[in-house]
């Protein structure tokens, strides 16, 4: 098993409690923050009024392995939403993390819910 | 193995009509039968002599060259540089040069023409030269190294390029012409006289009717003219272009029939008085006619290439001489029958010594058929008035609205009204139906149409023509070019900007909700962002806009490849106190920020983390620096030398010239990015030609460029306007930049939003400076509005505790130590790890 340069890494989360990330009015609306958990940097985006509120996915960039999914522009393509990456345009789908542009590129998704306030992360789904 | 024999071609003179019969005998199947020798009398390969003088204005011989070095070896040419021919045998069928003999089973002969240098007494003393070759060129640029005054013998169309270098150079300028009027083989009396006047104004001094007699030394300058009128005239450089000769030499010492004036005469078949041997371009004489132009050329070129091949449906029967230039800026054109020699032809003419215009029509004797025609003051008349001399059009009812101006527009021959048989681009002989052709054969779009027929590749005068043909053709075709910013709005940049202005759209949700749909993308949201900041310069962080900007909008940085930002300051004008200097410098050892100087006059320092930016731009405002806008896309810097403050050459300030820009400009946001430079004469040490703005010091105020870049596709800024005073050119600046940020596509540099503007350049004086649209007013207060709005957006956001919450790089955890975005050290800083992923990381 290969390490990153970083002190975060992209190995997929196996955490199988429930962990408080922040609170609601930590996120921005319409677009991204950055949450750490261990060794996993999540960005968390925020969208008031959609069907799916909150999306979770690695704030690790696949194509470069910098910090900086959170700071990507959030888009929407036929109803889908997905984000850029700020540093080459990639575009992926924020449901899955799939890659539009280069299919051999997927951001890891964490299961991240909204509850009373509050920002969790819980198990991943099966 | 079967060896077909070889036969040998060889080619005397590699100049530009040599090098076409190159290329169009190698495109031919038969070519593989001939082994091609070609000897050149120059030290470098075929160049684009039509585009000379633009070698002063960026000394790159290498940007003429025609065809790469690759390209002979690939095509396996031998081409012997430096090896003229001395002599040709005709009985023994070889040439011979200072280093070989060759043999030959066809010969073709590209020679060219030579510059007359009339037999006046002193003719060849130093700095005495002529304007021909690159290596005149060089000579010229050498001699006026130390010299002030520079005159041009002929007042032809190459001696007016010829005093427009001297100028570029430095000098003062003079030109002597024999005849009573300027271009006399071009232009008649009245046409003469205006252009005379026209390039008095630009500071050439014009002596007409004087002939030289002898050249002496000199007492003020290094050498003097000595008129047969008694009058003297001093100068430290002598460019003689007093017209050509065709280099006629060694084919008429073989006994190859010579024409009484020189050059060697050919047949239809471009065939000399020996069958084996062909003569084309400017040293051959067809029907007792020279060819001083290089479309004729290359159409001999193309008919020898084809004889010698076997295809007999080439030949050559003459060719037209219009011309269409801009000589020291003033438009010429000339057409045809010029001089209306043709026995009752009648003319038409409209003059206007105010405007500085004049056009001439010359008809036929029933008035339907143009014959000829001369302009000066304007071309935009030129490409229609050409079609209709060309393909014998039958003039409208009132042929004077030709050349008449018009309030609105010009007349134009629209594309749809030329027959298939037009010829569009007369260098590449490519007609309106091979166009059509080829848009049928699938090509989409204008660059296929230019790499597929070539056309408008040659001397380019027929672009605009051939631009409106294929889009005519194209949507004719039911081809049509979406203009749709993307899927959330069916507008174009320009008409959202349009949208915003005229319903006063404060934010993003109220464009997409009553002019989109869906949510936008990374296209849109900037893209309105930008629109919404050219319009009210809101600060671009305040809460609506957000989430719109782009990463390096939303951090007022720039992101770095290890997604660390980079820290730019403001240096107006690139000038710097030293005390601002150190507290910089030690910001940056501080931070351990990597430090270097930029282009653009500045220094950038690079390897903060997210939560440092904040706190780094707390000190850099302290100690008195705003934001350099270096995310935005925005005014960049205004690059300035010391001009006249230091300088001993410079005429006027221009370091406050650069300092008063770069505060007035700072933070509007535009389609893209704009850079600005001053420079305090015509040595031009700021490089302002390469700048979206460009303003350059004269002795009576400033020329403004406009339309420049560096970059990926480098494009010389235009003479906008000359000698300006301080408020014409802020009024005008204000004008274009304010007119850019209306009117541009998205991510659209002035250049190609010039070059895309319907009518070019001419259109934008126009609006500009004519203010044909009567925008002027409403663009100078739209611009006063964005300065007046201006805060350094840092201030800003250090003001608020909530905007600065947004550095925070987790929203759950402290700050990361730098250490984790991956630096080492080289050369006493530090830099990106080369590599973040490890290759062997499944994701
Ligand atoms: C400054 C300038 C501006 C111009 N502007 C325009 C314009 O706007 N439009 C236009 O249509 N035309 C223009 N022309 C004219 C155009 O450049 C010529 O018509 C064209 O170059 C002619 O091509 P050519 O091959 O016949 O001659 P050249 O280009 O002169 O080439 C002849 C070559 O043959 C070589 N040569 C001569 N003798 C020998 C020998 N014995 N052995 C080996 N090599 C030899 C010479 O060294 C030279 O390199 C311009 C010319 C100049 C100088
Ligand atoms: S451009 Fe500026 S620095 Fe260069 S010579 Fe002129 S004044 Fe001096």
């Amino acid at each position: 098993m290969s390490q990153l340069a970083y002190a975060l890494d992209n190995q997929p989360c196996v955490q199988q409690q429930p962990v408080l990330l922040c609170q609601q009015q930590d996120l921005v609306p319409f677009s991204g923050v950055a949450a750490r958990f261990g060794r996993h940097a999540i960005a968390l985006f925020y969208l008031p009024g959609e069907e799916v509120e909150l999306y979770g996915v690695s704030h690790i960039d696949p194509a470069s392995g910098a910090p900086v999914m959170a700071h990507g522009l959030l888009g929407e393509s036929k109803g889908e939403f997905y984000l850029a990456a700020p540093l080459h345009k990639q575009q992926y789908r924020l449901s899955d993390g799939q890659c539009l542009s280069d299919s051999t590129l997927k951001l890891q998704v964490f299961n991240v819910q909204l509850q009373h306030g509050q920002v969790w992360l819980l198990p991943p789904m099966e | 193995m079967t060896t077909s024999i070889t036969k040998q071609l060889l080619v005397i003179g590699n100049g530009m009509v040599g090098q076409h019969f190159i290329e169009q005998f190698l495109s031919r199947a038969d070519a593989a039968q001939w082994q091609l020798t070609v000897f050149a009398g120059e030290d470098r390969p075929a160049y684009d002599r039509v585009h000379l003088s633009d070698y002063f204005s960026d000394a790159d011989a290498g940007k003429l060259q025609l065809a790469a070095d690759s390209f002979y070896r690939d095509n396996d040419v031998s081409l012997k540089l430096s090896e003229p021919v001395l002599a040709i045998d005709r009985e023994a069928k070889t040439v011979t040069t200072a280093k070989a003999r060759y043999f030959y089973d066809k010969l073709v002969l590209a020679t060219g023409s030579y510059p007359f240098v009339p037999p006046i007494a002193g003719n060849d003393k130093p700095h005495c030269l002529v304007y021909r070759t690159i290596a005149d060129l060089e000579a010229i640029s050498a001699s006026s190294k130390d010299a002030k005054v520079g005159v041009v013998i002929g007042g032809g169309l190459l001696g007016l390029e010829a005093a427009n270098a001297l100028k570029l150079l430095g000098l003062e300028a003079h030109v002597v012409e024999f005849a009573p009027q300027l271009m006399p083989v071009q232009l008649d009396k009245d046409g003469g006289e205006l252009l005379r006047s026209k390039i008095a104004q630009l500071g050439v001094s014009v002596h007409t009717d004087k002939a030289t007699s002898s050249i002496s030394e000199g007492t003020e300058q290094r050498l003097q003219l000595n008129f047969s009128d008694g009058s003297v005239l001093q100068t430290d450089v002598i460019v003689f272009s007093a017209g050509i000769r065709p280099q006629d030499q060694p084919g008429k010492d073989a006994g190859l029939e010579p024409g009484a004036r020189g050059g060697i005469v050919i047949n239809n078949q471009c065939q000399t008085s020996d069958s084996d041997i062909y003569a084309i371009g400017e040293c051959a004489l067809w029907q007792g006619q020279l060819f001083g132009l290089v479309a004729p050329g290359y159409q001999m070129a193309r008919t020898a290439a084809a004889v010698l091949c076997g295809d007999s449906s080439q030949s050559f029967t003459g060719a037209d001489m219009s011309t269409k230039l801009k000589l020291l800026g003033v438009d010429v054109g000339s057409i045809g029958d010029a001089h209306g020699r043709t026995p009752g032809s009648i003319s038409l003419r409209y003059r206007n010594d105010l405007a500085g215009e004049y056009r001439k029509l010359v008809l036929s004797a029933d008035g339907k058929q143009l014959l000829g025609a001369v302009l000066v003051g304007d071309n935009s008349y030129y490409d229609t008035l050409l079609q209709y001399a060309l393909n014998g059009i039958a003039l409208p009812a009132e042929p004077q609205s030709l050349i008449l101006p018009q309030s609105n527009s010009k007349p134009l021959l629209g594309p749809a009204a030329l027959p298939d048989s037009a010829t569009l681009c007369s260098c590449h002989n490519v007609s309106k139906g091979a166009i059509c052709a080829a848009l049928d054969s699938g090509v989409q779009d204008l660059a296929g149409i230019k790499s597929c027929t070539k056309a408008a590749t040659g001397c380019g005068g027929c672009a605009a023509l051939l631009k409106s043909v294929v889009e005519h053709e194209l949507s004719a075709r039911g081809v049509a070019v979406s203009t749709d910013l993307c899927e959330h709005f069916s507008y174009s940049r320009q008409q959202l900007y349009h949208l915003v202005r005229v319903d006063g759209i404060k934010t993003f949700n109220e464009l997409i909700n009553s002019h989109g749909r869906g949510h936008g993308c990374e296209i849109c949201k900037p893209a309105v962002a930008s629109i919404l900041a050219s319009c009210w310069n809101e600060p671009v962080l305040a809460k609506p806009h957000v989430a719109l900007q782009d990463t390096n909008d939303t951090f007022l940085a720039n992101m770095q490849k290890n997604g660390t930002y980079s820290v730019v300051p403001r240096i107006p004008g690139g000038e710097i106190t030293p005390a601002m200097l150190i507290s910089i410098g030690k910001v940056a050892e501080q931070y351990q920020l990597y430090t270097k100087i930029t282009g653009g006059q500045r220094i950038d320092l690079f390897g903060a983390t997210l939560d440092q930016l904040p706190l780094i731009w707390q000190q850099l405002i302290d100690a008195g620096f705003e934001t350099g806008h270096a995310y935005g896309k925005s005014l960049r810097t205004v690059k300035s030398c010391v001009g006249s403050t230091w300088c001993r050459y410079g005429v006027q300030d221009s370091v406050s010239m650069a300092i008063l820009l770069e505060n007035r400009y700072k933070g509007v946001r535009a389609p893209h990015k704009i850079k600005m430079a001053v420079s305090g004469c015509t040595r031009e040490c700021a490089e302002a030609q390469s700048k979206d703005v460009g303003v350059i010091a004269t002795e009576n105020g400033w020329n403004l460029y406009v339309c420049g870049n560096g970059g990926m596709k480098p494009r010389h800024a235009d003479l906008f306007a000359t000698d300006l005073t301080d408020e014409q050119l802020l009024s005008y600046i204000d004008r274009l930049l304010m007119f850019y940020i209306k009117t541009a596509d998205r991510l659209q540099r002035t250049a190609s939003w010039m070059n895309n503007l319907e009518g070019g350049l001419d259109y934008l004086r126009e609006v500009i400076i004519h203010d044909s649209l009567g925008l002027a007013a409403e663009l100078e207060a739209q611009m006063q509005l964005l300065i007046g709005n201006y805060q350094c957006e840092w201030q800003t956001v250090l003001n608020d505790p909530a905007q600065r919450a947004r550095f925070n790089s987790y929203v759950n955890a402290a700050a990361p130590a730098r250490s984790e975005f991956g630096f080492v050290p080289e050369r006493g800083q530090l830099i990106p790890t080369r590599q973040l992923i490890n290759k062997e990381t499944t994701l």
